[in-house]
């Protein structure tokens, strides 16, 4: 997320704090660098120009001239602005006193609306709701049929009928209502802001249901036309939340900003991959911290938490206290990798690392050859690599389609694992894996 | 082509809205102005990013207009505006190619080597499909034998609405019920167009961003297995993007051309108010030139790609 914007929002403010001492000359120049960054990264650029001109204002402040550290002085201004300019604090999903709660999603063409509803869904299904998807896009090709699919996949009903967007979605509340569903998805057509037929369908549309929230669903990649859509859009539904989707990607999604800052609506959830779990809460103070290169550990904890389960979790600190860790468990491990996601989406998270991961080319088939050879050990070598000998590594390589070196070198990474746990009396054991991350790339 | 007329018509109708935003709001700005100075240069600058063109053209453009034309003193507006659009069409000239074997203006082959393979490539979302479609419908216009292969496997449902789609356009198609394998869709297709003498097999390739290592290595496959297969490289791989994406996109050509050889580009969606700007940064940078542009969801909503045209009905009064 943001990944380009942060690295180059920190060779500019190197560029202050080697500077040393700050005049109103080199703020205004380094200013103007972070102008070009954030129109770089799609940031509107009449919104770029009033961000920039409110942080000069207040970096101009004697307080930032006198200060010792006036570059940091400058990059919390910009921080605290930039978490004023996205929303201030996390927005809350609002649902409804008188079930069902009511949600629907609205946007451009291709941006993700089908794929998030099946994914808001899920997230509702596991906070213990019982979600329903309405279809209500009749007129591209095997739209129906594609939230149908998805709705299987997360074992979720989707609702539909052979008559007008408008008629599904009030047929859709009453079925929910006498089926006991306490949430209804509604997902509709893509269209475009100036298309006044499909525009006044939507806002038909919102008038019948009544919302608990509508939300505007977004490609991220989105250029410097984000503004006129958003507020079309919001003009036309008053929408109470902004749906970032395909952040997965390495788009600057400066369109957040711009999307701010013409319609003062929360940015509510975030979509980063095509996978149905791939949805996370918005926060604006993350984001802002993310974008200055902060990182977002409290995003990778979070995640983290949710796929660890607590059994597993107990088990594991048992193993690491007692030095026990082997093989086995390390490939449980890699499969909770792999519930977290992606690993450059996981990286990305870690602060400090943005920059390392412009230039080490995380191959993902790395993990799938770690997982194949660790799948070709006996259990009685995962239980105890020592016994690895020369015909045995042999057998995995072969065995794993793989290389003896490519055995070797794992295996050793994994001693210097078993090394790193023994030091860490505590459980910091993320920290270890993830050091041993990098090392495979 | 019988509906030449009116999706002609059509385009200049949706370009307005175009005209509209972008630079036709140059001719607003300049026509009270006698005067190049800072604010006009400021508000040129201004609309010029609000299209997406990017800093380094936009500035590239700033430059050359004080280069010619003398800060501080009077202007003709005709000036000005001749030389934006000059800088804008040698850029996209860079991208003009003559050695395609097909006439798109016509939908003709030009040449006898058969089959034709044409390779939809883009992220998610862009319009693929849905371009893809539309190909297939103005081959078929000509009475080509098209085959279409669905070697979308992994999203929900692309298999039935490419479906759809040949049915709308009354080509075959290869459908992907069976297999989860893009490689062997695209196989069994190449072999049915080879038994039966076909003229063109589309290949629809599901979506994927330019930063995930192993799909690019997928589409890196499937073109290999078409060379293998055919001894030549596949005539066409068009890269479908967005006309509302912004900088992201120079990003996404970069890193597509590090796995596959593009051909050409197609930009959907013209028929929203966004402007498509960051073609120039592209055409500029990888001399990869536009093919098509997307002016809506039907059938008959693709146009052939002119510089000219485009760059003059930016600007028509
Ligand atoms: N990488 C990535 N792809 C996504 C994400 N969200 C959606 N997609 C993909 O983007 C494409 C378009 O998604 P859809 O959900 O069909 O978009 P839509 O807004 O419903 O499209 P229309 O109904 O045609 O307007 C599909 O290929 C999705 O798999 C995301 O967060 N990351
Ligand atoms: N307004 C407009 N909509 C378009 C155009 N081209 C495609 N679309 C719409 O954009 C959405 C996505 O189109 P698809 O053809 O499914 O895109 P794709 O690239 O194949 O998507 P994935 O396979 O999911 O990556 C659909 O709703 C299309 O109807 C266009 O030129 N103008
Ligand atoms: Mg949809
Ligand atoms: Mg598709």
């Amino acid at each position: 997320m943001f990944e380009e914007l942060t690295l180059k929002l920190e060779s500019a403010f190197k560029k202050i704090r080697g500077q040393g001492k700050l005049t109103e000359k080199n703020i205004s120049d380094a200013l103007r660098e972070v102008r070009r960054i954030l129109i770089d990264a799609d940031v509107n650029y009449k919104v770029a120009k009033d961000f920039i001109e409110k942080v000069e204002k207040k970096s101009l402040g004697k307080e930032v001239i006198a200060s010792i550290t006036p570059g940091q002085l400058i990059i919390k201004i910009i921080n605290d602005e930039l978490i004023d300019l996205l929303g201030g604090t996390t927005s809350p999903l609002i649902i409804s006193n008188t079930p069902p709660s009511i949600y629907l999603l609205a946007g451009l063409q291709g941006s993700g609306k089908t794929t998030f509803a099946a994914k808001f869904a899920l997230y509702l299904k596991k906070t213990g709701m019982k979600p329903l998807l309405v279809a209500c896009d009749i007129y591209r090709p095997a739209a129906v049929e594609q939230l149908k699919q998805l709705g299987k996949q997360i074992d979720v009903d989707v609702f539909y009928i052979d008559k007008k967007p408008e008629e599904i979605a009030s047929e859709s509340i009453r079925f929910a209502k006498s089926n006991g569903f306490n949430a209804v998805i509604i997902d509709t057509a893509g269209r475009l802001h100036i298309d006044e037929e499909m525009m006044s369908e939507i806002s038909r549309i919102k008038e019948i249901v009544r919302p608990t929230e509508s939300y505007f669903v977004v490609d991220s990649m989105i250029g410097q036309d984000a503004v006129n859509t958003a507020k079309a859009f919001h003009d036309k539904i008053n929408y109470d939340g902004i749906v970032l989707t395909k952040l997965d990607g390495d788009t600057r999604g400066g369109c957040a900003l711009s999307i701010r800052a013409v319609v003062n609506k929360p940015i509510k959830f975030v979509s980063l991959g095509e996978k149905l779990d791939s949805i996370e809460v918005f926060h604006p103070d993350r984001m802002a911290s993310r974008i200055l290169g902060k990182g977002d550990i409290v995003t990778l904890v979070e995640k983290a938490q949710n796929a660890f389960d607590e059994k597993e979790a107990k088990k594991l600190e048992e193993k690491l206290k007692s030095n026990r860790f082997d093989f086995e468990d390390f490939r449980d491990q890699l499969k909770i990798v792999k519930r977290l996601g992606s690993v450059s989406q996981i990286l990305s998270l870690i602060p400090g690392l943005s920059s390392i991961q412009k230039n080490v080319q995380i191959d993902e088939k790395a993990f799938v050859k770690v997982e194949a050879i660790i799948n070709s050990m006996t259990k009685e070598e995962r239980r105890n690599p020592r016994i690895l000998n020369a015909s045995r590594k042999r057998r995995i390589a072969r065995g794993s389609g793989t290389s003896i070196q490519e055995v070797n070198r794992l295996v050793k990474q994994f001693e210097e694992m078993q090394k790193m746990i023994k030091k860490l009396n505590n459980m910091d054991f993320k920290k270890a894996f993830r050091n041993f991350n990098l090392k495979i790339n | 082509m019988k509906n030449l007329f009116n999706t002609l018509e059509k385009l200049k109708n949706k370009l307005v809205k175009t005209k509209d935003n972008l630079l036709g709001r140059l001719n607003i700005l300049l026509k009270g102005k006698t005067k190049l100075d800072d604010t006009v240069l400021e508000e040129i600058r201004e609309i010029l990013y609000l299209s997406d063109i990017g800093y380094d053209i936009t500035e590239l453009i700033i430059q050359k207009l004080k280069e010619n034309i003398k800060v501080n003193l009077e202007f003709k507006y005709e000036e000005v505006i001749n030389l934006v659009k000059h800088e804008l069409l040698l850029i996209l000239e860079k991208g003009e190619r003559h050695n395609s074997c097909f006439d798109y203006n016509n939908f003709k082959i030009l040449d006898e080597n058969r089959p034709k393979i044409i390779v939809i490539v883009g992220v998610n979302g862009t319009g693929k499909t849905t371009s893809l479609g539309k190909i297939a419908y103005n081959f078929k216009e000509n009475n080509y034998h098209v085959l279409i292969a669905a070697a979308d496997t992994f999203r929900a449902a692309a298999n039935e609405q490419l479906t759809v789609w040949a049915k709308r356009a009354s080509v075959e198609i290869i459908e992907n019920k069976n297999t989860k394998d893009p490689g062997a869709i695209v196989y069994e297709a190449l072999d049915k167009a080879i038994k039966n003498h076909l003229d063109v097999v589309l290949i629809d390739t599901a979506g994927r961003l330019h930063t995930k290592t192993d799909l690019m290595n997928e589409l890196n496959k499937i073109i290999r297995i078409i060379e293998k297969k055919l001894n030549k490289k596949p005539d066409e791989i068009f890269l479908v993007i967005d006309a509302t994406t912004g900088q992201n996109a120079v990003v996404q050509i970069e890193n597509f051309l590090k796995y596959i050889p593009l051909t050409g580009l197609i930009l959907t969606k013209m028929d929203g108010t966004a402007k498509g700007g960051v073609i120039f940064q592209i055409v500029d940078k990888f001399k990869i030139p536009v093919k098509f542009i997307g002016i809506g969801e039907g059938i008959e909503d693709l146009q052939p790609f002119d510089s000219n045209e485009f760059i003059n009905a930016i600007f028509e009064n």
